[in-house]
């Protein structure tokens, strides 16, 4: 958790694309999750994949998706290659590693369940690199201020959704400095099956949780001292954020994802269906 | 000194956070004896919570190695190195989890492996040093923040550890609670516990703790006996601490006295009867 938490942080680095408006990097994300709905071909997802780790070479950020990644990979994809081939459609004409009754193991399995765990590699390639790029509170801000300028729907919700990715840090401090104390007091939260290691997260989340609602109430009564919640309309917002050319050439990259993705099936290329 | 009585040794301790460029810790040699009561201060950030944070392996040395105890931290996990090391948290709060104060108590002794007989002897031997006898069936987070701060002393004494390192214990505290615990852990010390201390209250160093280390820019600046270390104003105050009111008292009272330096109430009482005559004429 405390990984994932640390992980969130890094999107307040410095590289050109941090700098890019955080509604763009939305938007780019939106369009890479797209295309693995649209297309199964292993190899244009694997061609997808490669630009996203170029680019989070630009983003100076590789090492640190490598560290993640090196551990979901295995784990997301090896379970759908394990598993997956057994339920593949058993035909006639497949070439079985072993069929024994209802249990089979075909190539053409195997090769679909590849292709599923690439769709997979590609969306939390996509993710991972979303969230280690984007300041999720410039984000909120900037969706907040959107949303109050365009919709017109109140400020408050997304100033919500701010203090939340404002705590994280301040959440992921408690959390370790409890895991610490509880490390301390001889319970080893890291070992043991993991019925065992959820068993012994419970009493680290009761501390956890006063110590968020605690937080909450002090914010809460910080914010009413401060006038939060009065009525003013036309309410400024601290950062502006105005869509650059950066910006738009960078969503035009997400959108030119898609099209590729069209016209792969248009072509008639973008389903694995053509190697099996 | 006798070699054996070293309990806790750091051996040119060095520590690097790994999202930092700058060691936290340079160079930390010490040794700290069987019934010892330290105090380590420093400003903030100068490597305090770091150093003590290595006496029970929640933190590995970058380089150099630390023994407790016989054993080298860096080959025990810190659930292990429990049961030589006492440590309590800052906050209490970042511990209490359970639904009384005997379940609180009975948590770490339970992780260690002790029989049900073992744990109530310890149960009760330790609400009775911390002064929380009839409060077994009170739900913790229902008690002041003094009792919680001993609450969280109790449950890591059960343990019975040699070593108890106790992190800002007065902190949030009043002066009568702060004297209170204080005097609750100079208690423990007499009966024998090695004590080490991280504080900002120079008052409460001059009162209770018979060495001091200072920290500063992430090394051991001085080690010594408390009154040695305070004699130094210039070097504390270098080291941004400021010495206690009676240490500053006493200069102002008697400044050009060059008898060893008052650091407690009583000792300053004792120094101006010894000059008494000083101010009769």
């Amino acid at each position: 958790m405390a990984f994932v938490l640390q992980m969130l942080e890094l999107g307040k680095l410095r590289s050109p694309i941090h700098s890019l408006d955080p509604r763009a990097k939305l938007l780019w994300w939106i369009c890479l999750i797209i295309v693995p709905i649209l297309v199964t071909n292993p190899f244009i997802l694997l061609v997808f994949t490669v630009w996203i780790w170029i680019m989070a070479v630009l983003a100076r950020i590789s090492y640190k998706m490598y560290r993640f990644l090196i551990i979901t990979y295995p784990i997301m994809v090896g379970f759908i290659v394990l598993t997956w081939p057994f339920f593949y459609p058993a035909t006639e004409d497949q070439f079985y590693f072993f069929r024994f009754g209802v249990l089979h193991w075909s190539l053409e399995g195997t090769i679909y369940a590849l292709a599923m765990g690439m769709r997979i590699i590609l969306a939390l390639t996509a993710c991972t690199f979303f969230v280690m790029t984007t300041d999720l509170m410039g984000l909120a801000s900037a969706v907040g201020e959107f949303m109050q300028n365009k919709l017109h729907i109140s400020y408050m919700y997304p100033l919500m959704v701010i203090s939340s990715f404002k705590f994280l840090p301040e959440l992921s401090g408690d959390y370790v400095t409890i895991t610490d104390s509880f490390r301390s007091r001889a319970c080893d939260i890291d070992t043991g099956s993991i019925v065992q290691r959820f068993r012994k997260t419970i009493p680290v989340a009761i501390p956890l949780i006063d110590s968020m609602l605690r937080r909450a109430m002090r914010i809460s009564i910080a914010l009413e001292l401060k006038a939060f919640d009065v009525d003013i309309k036309d309410r400024t917002f601290y950062e502006r954020y105005v869509f650059t050319w950066k910006d738009i050439l960078f969503v035009l990259t997400g959108v030119l994802a898609i099209l590729v993705s069209v016209l792969a099936i248009v072509l008639g290329v973008a389903k694995v269906d053509m190697y099996l | 000194m006798n070699v054996d009585d070293v309990v806790l040794k750091t051996e040119e301790l060095y520590y690097r956070y790994p999202t930092r460029n700058d060691y936290a810790l340079v160079n930390v040699n010490l040794s700290i004896r069987r019934g010892e009561f330290v105090a380590i201060i420093g400003q903030n950030g100068s490597g305090k919570t770091t150093l003590i944070k290595h006496f029970n392996g929640l933190l590995k040395p970058t380089r150099g190695r630390v023994i407790v105890d016989g054993k080298d931290t860096t080959q025990l996990p810190t659930s292990e190195l429990a049961r030589s090391v006492g440590y309590v948290f800052q906050n209490p709060d970042h511990q209490i989890f359970a639904e009384t104060v005997k379940d609180e108590i009975d948590f770490g002794p339970k992780n260690l492996g002790f029989s049900q007989e073992r744990i109530e002897q310890a149960r009760q031997r330790v609400l009775a040093e911390m002064g929380l006898e009839g409060l077994e069936e009170e739900m913790p987070f229902q008690l002041s923040r003094g009792q919680r701060q001993r609450l969280a002393v109790a449950s890591v004494l059960a343990m019975e550890p040699v070593i108890l390192i106790v992190d800002e214990p007065t902190t949030g505290q009043d002066w009568r609670e702060s004297i209170s615990l204080m005097e609750l852990i100079f208690q423990l010390n007499k009966k024998g516990h090695t004590c080490v201390v991280t504080t900002h209250n120079m008052n409460l160093v001059s009162l209770f703790a018979r060495r001091v280390i200072v920290m500063w820019n992430a090394e051991v600046y001085m080690d010594d006996t408390t009154q040695k270390v305070f004699a130094q104003v210039d070097r504390i105050l270098k080291a941004g601490i400021k010495p206690p009111e009676v240490y500053n008292l006493a200069r102002r009272l008697l400044p050009d006295v060059q008898l060893e330096r008052p650091i407690t109430p009583e000792d300053l009482g004792d120094l101006l009867m010894k000059v008494k005559d000083k101010f009769h004429r």
